[in-house]
């Protein structure tokens, strides 16, 4: 059974890592950029993970997926701040037609639309990048239990399953006469009836899956052995720390005066 | 203070802490284990749900609060958290922003329906608006904070038009959040509830058959 995160199978750097060290980089990029209120950071960033992307080979699924996220999200922003909320100090930047774009505006909802994007960059590029099976091995080898790395890969597994056969509950409940098209409140009620044979069936074959997990010692303790081996380097330890010790240090320069 | 004293006051946290480990160790049986990517799994499917029956909701939380329901806070908190990471891994990362909201629906829907709340529909109807508050007074900072106030089309869109009748941004981002949250937040903990109740109880944890009974 096939785990379906948006991984892309690669081997570049970025999928030689350990999947620790993306996320926590990723984690701790995202939270760097919204300490530093300076757009010129963010953009820096941003030009370097959009190189990672094209380092790593996914920048097909990447980039798509990130004009889906962005594109809507900066229109609003722009909207939202540079064109209604013009702040006290008015100061026009550029005016097309009836629509001015102010400058204090425009500079806010750089910086946060910059912002974003290292975020999402970042964590698309560890997504994609992190073979499911060989996260869960890097976890438990720091020592998250057992069952948290169950109910992550389960979760993966289990989505695109359950994708599967709300799909033919869908089409069998039209057949039998739910309408898609009738008024809100019918449509409203129809959710319960789309869901609930859902739930049921996933949770009938999750009583098989209890059974088939304490047959396999899942409640087992000791040490365990995994079939994949996930390197984890002594440079790459390095850079985990150096990526916390620049978290802190830009909280404490924003803090302190 | 005598050496005696603290000593028993160390004890009596000590047994807190031992007897709050072991209250949560009770919620998660192996059936739990089994539920939670179940409910990781629905708040996945209620997008498409909602989509098919051209529904404008989210319906991303009806998980979250089934398993709530069904097997408490603790396990419905760790469901609404991993949800959110697993929907990054799925390709939309803008969500963990958002983790604190479903970790908190996770832990209320589990609190009140230990208290009763979900015992009969008509009951409901008080966690239903106790969540559309929670949700909306954690998630309305982060939006304004981390989003500038934009988050999905529909709730921009509210947003938008309050800031264009001369309110603050807060001010618009909160009420848009607000009526968004009444619609979505509100009806999915009707939806969790009728769905749980269509389960045959046999397959329920110990909480849920309490609930259902």
């Amino acid at each position: 059974m096939a785990e379906r995160s948006i991984y892309q199978p690669g081997e570049s750097v970025l999928h030689r890592l350990n999947p620790v060290t993306t996320f926590v980089l990723a984690a701790c990029l995202s939270v760097v950029v919204f300490v530093v209120p300076d757009y010129r950071l963010p953009l820096g960033l941003s030009i370097v993970l959009l190189a990672l992307v094209f380092v790593a080979r996914v920048h097909r699924l990447v980039l798509r997926l990130v004009a889906a996220l962005a594109i809507p999200f900066a229109f609003f922003l722009l909207l939202i701040h540079g064109v209604l909320n013009p702040g006290p100090q008015a100061e026009p930047l550029v005016t097309i037609g009836p629509v001015t774009v102010w400058e204090a505006g425009f500079e806010t909802a750089r910086l946060i639309f910059l912002r974003i994007l290292v975020l999402i960059l970042s964590f698309l590029l560890f997504a994609t990048t992190s073979q499911p099976q060989r996260m869960r091995v890097a976890l438990m080898e720091k020592g998250v239990p057992n069952k948290l790395a169950y109910v992550f890969i389960a979760s993966l597994q289990i989505i695109p399953e359950m994708r599967t056969r709300a799909k033919s509950i869908a089409d069998a409940q039209q057949a039998r006469g739910l309408d898609i098209h009738a008024d809100i409140r019918t449509r409203t009620g129809s959710i319960v009836a789309l869901m609930a044979p859902l739930l049921i069936g996933t949770l009938i074959a999750a009583n098989t899956r209890a059974l088939a997990l304490d047959a396999r010692g899942f409640d087992a303790s000791g040490e365990r052995t995994f079939l994949y081996d996930v390197p984890d380097t002594g440079g790459e330890r390095l850079l985990r720390y150096a990526a916390v010790v620049a978290v802190f240090g830009a909280l404490a320069w924003r803090l302190l005066p | 203070m005598s050496s005696t004293e603290a000593k028993t006051t160390a004890k009596r946290d000590v047994g807190f802490v031992e007897r709050f480990r072991e209250s949560v160790g009770e919620d998660f049986t192996i059936t739990t284990w089994v539920l939670i990517p179940i409910g990781i799994g629905i708040n996945a499917i209620g997008g498409f749900i909602a989509s098919t029956l051209k529904l404008p909701l989210f319906l991303d939380n009806i998980g979250t609060m089934l398993i709530g329901i069904l097997a408490g806070p603790w396990a419905a908190m760790l469901t609404g958290g991993f949800a959110n990471v697993i929907q990054a891994m799925l390709g939309n990362p803008v969500q963990l922003a958002f983790l604190p909201v479903p970790v908190a629906i996770g832990f209320v829907t589990g609190v009140l329906a230990r208290r009763g709340w979900f015992d009969s529909p008509k009951k409901v109807v008080v966690p239903a608006l106790v969540l559309t508050v929670v949700a909306t007074l954690i998630a309305t900072p982060i939006v304004v904070l981390v989003f500038g106030g934009v988050t999905s089309s529909g709730t921009s869109l509210v947003t938008a038009t309050l800031v264009a009748t001369g309110r603050s941004l807060v001010e618009s981002a909160a009420s848009a959040q607000l009526m968004v949250e009444f619609v979505d937040k509100g009806g999915s903990a009707f939806v969790a509830y009728f769905i749980g109740r269509s389960v045959p109880t046999r397959y329920l944890p110990p909480q849920g058959q309490d609930i259902y009974s």
